[in-house]
């Protein structure tokens, strides 16, 4: 009996976890810091990056401060991609700012992402179930997640380490624009806990 | 007024400068060595001992849904040899996306070094740990240390434990740890 229940809990406690590879993307409507409103319909047909964020993470950081970042969104968003930078981050929370704040910070480092929604209220990371910053899903534009997690295989702050890390988000979106199958649809996100 | 306004200077740089020693003394590291007198071709062992303020934790090897370990790279004379790390049994904290595991107030890394054999009897030993952690709370602060650690090539070396590390051992509680485990 004892062994029934535990299994059940496991079964639960999978169910639990972030929205799992292949399957659909939940739907949403954030704003952006402009106050846009932004839709996954309205990307149906092309390829969509989620990108969980929060400027003040140090796991964000790194990729941030390295420039890392801001590179993928340039060469992605380049080759027709959407990516949406998501902040879960609740108001007083770590993360969260003015708009006016964003805008600055988003200029200060050169963010190059197509959008970065703002969801206070935490309804599209929970959806998401969104673990980390950073946390990434990449939706194909059939609106199917092919791939939920990590950015990389260094699960560290050091932005020593962001170099020869084996990155995950650039061989699915390269499997994904070249038509081939993505190579790793899941790993474990790591970082901060999204501030909700 | 102006010896008003000078007043309220003054009280805010002290505050200021209050602040800046809070988030100094968050979390520091230090590097101990079982005995500052090593035989070359020898074990030594190591510590690494990481120190965090009251309410902030530090992470397990396996930290769980959020954090980071310890990283800790120990650079020395050629042919030194760093052990694997070994962490004690960690705690749980619990927030809203999941559970990490970790430590609070303190937690001791221990290793050893295999000190070469081709240091010469009589010289100094210069070791260089560099310490990279996570400290969170509700928020979190990546740290980075260094440390230069001193020890002495003596063929004649006794090797026995300096009080200062049984001290350590004890505090940390691995003494008590390791002889559970026996």
């Amino acid at each position: 009996m004892k062994r029934i229940i535990t299994m059940v809990f496991t079964v639960a406690a999978l169910f639990a976890l972030s929205a799992a590879a292949q399957s659909a993307a939940p739907s949403f409507k954030l704003m952006d810091v402009d106050g846009q409103p932004h839709t996954l319909d309205q990307y149906a047909g092309k390829i969509v990056v989620l990108e969980w964020t929060n400027y003040d993470c140090p796991f964000v950081k790194k990729f941030y401060k390295t420039g890392t970042m801001q590179a993928l969104q340039k060469k992605y968003t380049g080759k027709d991609v959407v990516w949406l930078s998501v902040c879960s981050s609740a108001p007083g929370k770590q993360g969260h700012f003015s708009s006016e704040e964003w805008k600055r910070r988003m200029k200060e480092d050169g963010v190059k992402a197509s959008a970065v929604l703002l969801d206070e209220d935490g309804k599209a990371g929970r959806a998401y179930g969104a673990s980390n910053t950073p946390h990434i899903f990449v939706i194909n534009p059939e609106g199917k997640i092919i791939y939920q997690g990590a950015i990389d295989d260094k699960r560290s702050a050091d932005p020593a380490t962001v170099a020869g890390a084996r990155n995950y988000l650039v061989e699915a979106l390269d499997a994904l624009l070249t038509g081939k199958p993505v190579p790793v649809s899941e790993t474990k996100a790591y970082g901060c806990s999204v501030k909700y | 007024m102006k010896r008003s306004v000078y007043t309220l200077f003054l009280l805010s740089a002290i505050l200021l400068t209050a602040a800046g020693r809070s988030e100094e003394a968050r979390s520091a590291v230090h590097v101990y060595t079982a005995s500052e007198r090593v035989r070359p071709g020898q074990r030594v062992p190591v510590a690494v001992q990481i120190t965090v303020a009251d309410g902030w934790h530090t992470y397990a090897e396996e930290p769980g849904d959020s954090g980071m370990p310890p990283s800790i790279t120990i650079r020395g004379p050629d042919g030194l040899e760093v052990g694997k790390w070994r962490f004690p049994a960690p705690q749980t904290f619990t927030d809203s996306v999941g559970t990490s595991y970790g430590y609070e107030h303190q937690v001791v890394l221990l290793s050893e070094l295999l000190i070469p054999e081709t240091v010469p009897d009589g010289t100094q030993i210069q070791l260089t740990a560099d310490i990279n952690w996570m400290i969170c709370r509700d928020i979190c602060v990546f740290q980075t240390g260094s440390q230069t650690v001193l020890l002495w090539a003596d063929t004649g070396a006794s090797m026995a434990p300096s009080s200062e590390w049984k001290q350590l051992l004890e505090e940390s509680r691995w003494n008590a740890r390791s002889m559970k485990k026996k």
